[in-house]
């Protein structure tokens, strides 16, 4: 529990200039994922969670920039290594799945190419050891019949098996961080289920690291081991994933929680006394943030100073962040 | 069985061809029933006169005195078994005539085709890659002037600017008038080929710059290419390799509908050039009302475009693998 992490984001924020002045997309982010460990981003759709996989892997669209802070990759600020050095990482040490497997394969080469693309690239392998290797990533990920299925096109496979020819690219050159920006959102449950056990066994044999982005905290609690919550660009909650999921600090992600169904057989929501919430509101546009915290115009608990001063990160449990005055109040109390 | 299952699509298909051809020659045929003029007044005034005996005697030995579906059909049995007649003006085989002219055009459409697609594709590609920077603006600026500029008027100023005003090109035609042996000849040739070829090129390397920038500028925002970065390739690859292949898709479909216009465009280039090619002996022989050996140009063009089309879809097969269980 103690490892160096692998990754750390310290204090990242990312800015879109705009006429009316920069908006800033992430605000003062920071989280540290350990070596061999899955860490789970959660939050609503655009508050930043894909945003900051991108910052890591430097692959913000046009327009966005990292304007401050650093993120250490084993010891070393990637912000603002050269492009060069910056391809060699991308693939190698760091890997991405996306969220659209229908999308996201070239339709135009075969599975087979573009996972030894990557490892041509990568490892100076020769043509046929890279197939070679292409091969037992597709066993790997079980599509059966890999070595037929090396020559297939991505429009013969389903979405499932499309995403874990994704995985497999991305486990092909033995990374040691993953980041699965909402992996399964557009796959059927069943198949999720297979995804995610593919994913911990794979990182079992290698080791890798994992930041898993979902807004799925059924995910979240079967596969990572710390998580981070995040709301409009900040970064509002953060530790261990059992710690966070039985005791939330932050309103927003006890509001999360509340949201989250869970199977019980039997028991209608009428009955059952805890029927499913929503968070009222939405999300604050981008460039027009309130001016306290950025989460009490939906809060329940917000008060006049919450509306008006912006919460720090503060410590309320071990290795267990929250920005949110009323958890700071009781971890005090 | 499995073969003629195979088989089928093929046959079909050139079934579908040999009576397309036949209908564009029957619909060639009569269009020139329909034109003004005479071929025989143009043989007689040719002479300088004649009587009407000879005229009529004329009239008889090309058929021309009976009715016009009887001449329809004597000539669709005619091209049937690879006649299409003697010209009136030439006096010789029609077929021998186009076979001989045929080279010259289809080097000049084929090296025209080639530097416009091969220029086009690049430019839009170069300019695909910043939208909005200086060399995206040129592209679409030349585009825009090479697309409205007549052909004819390009033909003639770049003739003004690069064999009269600075003579590095020559004027006219296809050969120096002393033919120089082995490979001088060829690049003889090539020498006389830069002017046309280029001219008739010059709309379409707009056309297709046009087409590539927004092909690739669509194709660049693609989940794909973010993924070929993530994979830590280099942005030659990543536009080069997974960008232009799928850039090409819609550029290789646009050849294919483009080819008959090609062979309208090179009438005009021949023209001007005096290039001996198919296209100008269609224009001299709409002068002289040299029926059979236009109809034969435009029977021959018909089947050109057509294998044109046929080899386009091959290509476009190749490219593009969701097409190749698609309907053949």
């Amino acid at each position: 529990m103690t490892a160096q992490p692998f990754l750390e984001i310290r204090n990242l924020t990312v800015e879109l200039p705009t006429d009316s002045g920069p908006i800033k997309v992430l605000d003062d982010i920071s989280l540290a994922i350990r070596r061999g460990t899955t860490m789970g981003v959660v939050g609503e759709s655009g508050c930043g969670k894909s945003m900051t996989a991108l910052a890591i892997m430097r692959l913000l669209p046009p327009g966005f920039k990292i304007t401050s802070g650093q993120i250490l990759l084993d010891g070393e600020d990637i912000t603002d290594v050269p492009d060069a050095r910056m391809r060699e990482l991308r693939g190698n040490e760091i890997s991405m799945i996306f969220q659209e497997p229908m999308t996201s394969l070239n339709p135009v080469f075969t599975v087979g190419e573009q996972i030894a693309e990557a490892v041509r690239q990568h490892q100076g392998l020769d043509t046929g050891k890279a197939e070679q290797r292409a091969i037992e990533m597709l066993k790997a990920v079980q599509i059966p019949g890999a070595e037929a299925r090396l020559n297939s096109y991505p429009h013969e496979f389903s979405g499932g098996m499309r995403q874990r020819v994704m995985i497999a690219m991305a486990l092909a050159c033995q990374p040691r961080l993953i980041i699965a920006d909402e992996p399964t959102t557009a796959l059927d449950v069943t198949v999720q289920a297979q995804i995610f056990a593919l994913m911990r066994e794979l990182q079992q044999e290698t080791g890798t690291a994992i930041m898993l982005i979902t807004h799925d905290l059924g995910a979240v609690a079967e596969m990572a081991d710390d998580v981070a919550v995040f709301y409009a660009g900040w970064r509002i909650e953060s530790g261990p994933a059992a710690e966070i999921l039985r005791r939330p600090s932050h309103p927003y992600t006890s509001g999360l929680m509340s949201c989250t169904p869970r199977l019980r057989l039997g028991a209608s929501a009428a009955e059952g006394g805890a029927a499913l919430r929503e968070i009222a509101g939405m999300v604050p546009q981008l460039g027009k943030m309130p001016v306290g915290c950025r989460f009490a115009p939906r809060c329940t608990r917000a008060d006049g100073y919450c509306r008006t001063n912006v919460p720090k990160d503060v410590i309320v449990g071990p290795q267990h962040t929250a920005m949110c005055w009323k958890a700071e109040e009781e971890a005090l109390a | 069985m499995d073969i003629f299952r195979k088989m089928t699509p093929t046959l079909t298909r050139l079934l579908e061809a040999f009576l397309l051809v036949m209908a564009v020659v029957i619909l060639n045929f009569l269009l020139i029933q329909l034109a003004p003029g005479d071929p025989v007044e143009v043989i007689v005034g040719e002479m300088g006169g004649a009587s009407e005996e000879l005229i009529a005697q004329l009239r008889a030995s090309y058929g021309l005195d009976r009715p016009v579906l009887e001449q329809l059909f004597i000539y669709l049995g005619k091209v049937l078994t690879g006649d299409l007649g003697y010209s009136y003006y030439f006096n010789t085989p029609v077929l021998d005539l186009l076979l001989q002219r045929m080279p010259a055009t289809i080097l000049l459409v084929l090296s025209a085709l080639v530097v416009a697609v091969v220029l086009g594709t690049f430019a839009g590609a170069l300019s695909a890659k910043k939208p909005d920077g200086m060399g995206s603006h040129l592209v679409t600026l030349f585009s825009l002037v090479g697309y409205s500029a007549p052909v004819f008027w390009i033909g003639m100023m770049l003739l003004i600017v690069f064999a009269s005003i600075w003579p590095i090109f020559p004027v006219s035609g296809m050969y120096s008038m002393r033919r120089p042996d082995g490979i001088g000849y060829y690049l003889d040739i090539a020498h006389h080929l830069v002017l046309p070829s280029v001219t008739l090129a010059t709309i379409y390397i707009a056309y297709y710059s046009r087409l590539a920038r927004t092909s690739m500028i669509e194709v660049l925002g693609q989940d794909y290419i973010r993924t070929a970065r993530a994979k830590g390739l280099p942005e030659n690859k990543v536009i080069w390799k997974h960008g232009l292949k799928n850039g090409l898709i819609p550029i290789v479909t646009m050849i294919g509908l483009q080819f008959g216009q090609l062979f309208a465009g090179a009438v005009l280039v021949e023209t001007v050039f005096n290039w001996p090619g198919l296209g100008r002996l269609a224009y001299d022989s709409i002068l002289r009302r040299d029926y059979p050996t236009l109809l034969g140009i435009l029977l021959f063009s018909a089947v050109l475009v057509m294998i044109a089309n046929a080899l386009t879809d091959i290509a476009y097969r190749r490219i593009d693998p969701r097409m190749r269980r698609a309907k053949a």
